[in-house]
C-alpha cells in the first residue's frame, strides 16, 4: 500500500493553508493615544501606543510627522510598559500629523504602520 | 522574506528535534548492548547540532534582513540585535550552549557509553529545542506567560523526542535488521519506540490545548484567522500521525514480534513507519510557520481593547446635533467635512462618528473631516462620549447623505 497521495494531499493543503496566510503581517497596535482618524483640540504633549505583544525598545520608533514630513518628536521613544511605549511630541500646530511606527516583538517580529490624526486648534 | 523566515524556522525546529530525537533513540530505544549502532546515532547528534548551529546563523542574517528593511544586514544591526535586545541575548547563549553540546558529542561519537551516560545526554540536549519557547509566542503571551512558556517548553521538547525519534528510528530499523541476532529485535525496537512516542502523545495533547487555548482563545479565532486555520491544519496532521502511531502500535508491532528470524524488515511495515515519520516532517513545516503568524488571540484583544460601545449612559444634559452633512445631502469625493454642534452636559467632552454603524472617528472639536468614506448612501451618527473614551452617552444625532 502506497502512503504517497496522502503525503501529497497533506503539502497541498499546507500550501493552500499557508498561502493567504503569508499576505497577512502581524496586526500590531491595540490601543493609541490619540487614536486612529481623532481630531484633537490641542497639540497632545505625547503619542503613545499599547501593542498586542511585547516590545524591544532597540530596533522600535515611533515618529511623529507633519504633512510636510518633517519629524515632530520632542525625545526618544520610551517604555511605558513591556508592550507599551511613548514618544513626546512639539506643540503641534493646527493641521494633519503621520505617526509613523515601527516595532520588534519579543517574538522576534519586526512591524510598522501608520495612523493619522488631526490637531483642529480651538473652536 | 514570510516564506524564507517560515522555512528557516521550520529547519530549525526540525533539526533540533533531530538532535533530540537521534539521542533519545540511543538512550530510551535501542536496547541494551547496541553499541555500534548506539555510536552512530551519537556521531548523527553531533551533525545534526552542527546543522542546528548553522542553520540558526542563518536564521540570525533573515532576523537581521527584517530589521533592515529586507536588506542584508549590517554587521552593526546584527551586534546590536544580539547584545541589546532579549531575542538575541537569547539566541547568542543558545549557540554557545550548542556549540558546547556539539563538543560534548564529538567527544563522545566513538565512546561505549552506558545507557544511564545516554540519558544524560537527552537531558543535556532539550534546551536546544526548549529554548525556542523564549522567543516564540509563548514568550508574548498576555496572559499566564510564564505557564504558557513551560507548556510551549514541554510542548518542543516531546514533539522532538516523538516526531524527531522516527526517522531515527527508520535508520535503526533499516540499519539493525541486517545484522540483528535475536528474534524479533525489530518488534523489540518498535515497542519500545511505542512506549516513548505513547508518553509523548499525553504530554503533547494536554500541552497543545494549553497552548491552543492561549494563542487562539476563541473559536472565531480558530476558524477566522490564518493562524487558527494552520493551527486546525496542524492538528488534522497530528490526528494522522496518531491513526498512523496506533496502525503501526496494533498491527506492525505484533507482525514484527512474531516474524521468524532472520527475517527482511517487511516493506510495508517500513512503509507504515515511514509515512508516520514523513507526515512528522510537514508537522514540523506548519509549526515553523505558526511562529511567524499573529496568533489568533491578537485579533481578540484587538476587538477586546476596543471600547464596549453600544451601551448607552444618561445624558445628563448632553446633546449634538450635525449642522453638515445636511440630512438628504449629496456630496462628491470620498471625504466628508463634518461640522455639529455639542452640549456637554454634565459628562460630554467629545464625539463618535459612525458611518453605518461603524466607528469612523473621534472628534474633540466641532469640526472634522471623516475619510476613506465610499460611494453610495450611508447613515452617520454622532454620539457624545465621556471624558474616559468609553462612556457613550444618550445624546446622540443621526443624518443620512449620499456619496457619489
Amino acid at each position: 500500500m502506497s502512503f504517497k497521495p496522502l503525503i501529497v494531499a497533506s503539502v497541498l493543503a499546507l500550501a493552500a493553508a499557508l498561502a493567504p496566510a503569508l499576505l497577512h503581517a502581524h496586526a500590531y497596535p491595540m490601543v493609541a493615544v490619540p487614536p486612529e482618524g481623532a481630531v484633537l483640540r490641542d497639540s497632545p504633549r505625547e503619542i503613545r501606543i499599547q501593542f498586542t505583544e511585547g516590545i524591544e525598545l532597540e530596533f522600535s520608533h515611533i515618529d511623529v510627522k507633519n504633512a510636510a514630513g518633517e519629524k515632530m518628536n520632542a525625545g526618544n521613544l520610551r517604555r511605558i510598559a513591556d508592550d507599551t511605549v511613548a514618544v513626546a511630541v512639539k506643540a503641534l500646530a493646527p493641521g494633519t500629523y503621520r505617526i509613523e511606527w515601527q516595532v520588534l516583538s519579543v517574538d522576534t517580529h519586526v512591524t510598522d504602520g501608520v495612523l493619522r490624526f488631526t490637531v483642529a486648534g480651538g473652536k | 522574506m514570510l516564506a524564507i523566515e517560515g522555512l528557516v524556522s521550520a529547519a530549525l525546529y526540525f533539526t533540533a528535534a533531530l538532535v533530540l530525537g537521534s539521542l533519545a533513540t540511543a538512550a530510551f530505544v535501542l536496547p541494551p548492548g547496541e553499541s555500534p549502532l548506539r555510536k552512530q546515532l551519537i556521531s548523527f547528534a553531533a551533525m545534526f547540532t552542527a546543522a542546528f548551529l548553522l542553520i540558526a546563523a542563518a536564521a540570525l542574517i533573515v532576523q537581521g534582513a527584517k530589521l533592515s528593511g529586507g536588506g542584508l544586514p549590517s554587521l552593526d544591526v546584527l551586534l546590536r540585535y544580539v547584545m541589546k535586545t532579549q531575542s538575541g541575548n537569547v539566541w547568542l547563549w543558545r549557540e554557545i550552549y550548542g556549540a558546547l553540546l556539539l563538543a560534548l558529542l564529538i567527544s563522545f561519537q566513538n565512546t561505549d557509553i552506558s545507557e544511564r551516560a545516554g540519558r544524560w545526554m537527552v537531558l543535556a540536549a532539550i534546551p536546544l529545542a526548549a529554548s525556542r519557547s523564549l522567543t516564540s509566542h509563548a514568550a508574548a503571551a498576555r496572559e499566564y506567560p510564564l505557564m504558557a512558556m513551560a507548556c510551549d517548553a514541554i510542548h518542543l521538547t516531546v514533539a522532538a523526542v516523538w516526531a524527531g525519534g522516527l526517522p531515527l528510528l527508520c535508520w535503526a530499523l533499516w540499519r539493525g535488521s541486517r545484522f540483528a541476532t535475536s528474534p524479533g529485535w525489530t518488534g523489540n525496537l518498535v515497542a519500545r519506540f511505542s512506549r516513548l512516542a505513547f508518553r509523548s502523545v499525553v504530554l503533547l495533547v494536554s500541552t497543545g490545548i494549553f497552548q491552543s487555548w492561549i494563542q487562539v482563545g476563541t473559536w472565531d479565532s480558530l476558524l477566522e484567522t490564518a493562524y487558527g486555520r494552520v493551527l486546525l491544519l496542524k492538528l488534522a496532521l497530528f490526528l494522522m500521525m496518531l491513526a498512523f502511531g496506533a496502525l503501526n502500535r496494533h498491527f506492525t508491532l505484533p507482525d514484527l514480534i512474531a516474524a521468524p528470524h532472520p527475517a527482511p524488515f517487511p516493506r510495508d511495515a517500513f512503509q507504515r513507519i515511514g509515512a508516520e515519520a514523513v507526515l512528522a516532517i510537514i508537522v514540523f513545516v506548519a509549526t515553523g510557520f505558526l511562529t511567524i503568524l499573529p496568533p489568533g488571540a491578537h485579533s481578540a484583544h484587538q476587538l477586546a481593547a476596543a471600547p464596549r460601545f453600544g451601551v448607552l449612559t444618561p445624558a445628563e444634559g448632553a446633546a449634538i446635533k450635525i449642522l453638515s452633512p445636511r440630512d438628504g445631502e449629496t456630496l462628491h469625493g470620498d471625504e466628508v467635512p463634518l461640522k455639529f454642534r455639542l452640549t456637554p452636559g454634565r459628562r460630554g467632552t467629545h464625539a463618535h462618528a459612525y458611518v453605518d454603524g461603524e466607528l469612523m472617528g473621534m472628534f474633540e472639536t466641532e469640526s472634522g473631516t471623516l475619510t476613506g468614506i465610499t460611494p453610495g448612501h450611508h447613515a452617520l451618527e454622532l454620539r457624545v462620549v465621556a471624558g474616559d473614551h468609553q462612556t457613550e452617552l444618550d445624546a446622540s444625532d443621526t443624518v443620512h447623505f449620499v456619496v457619489k
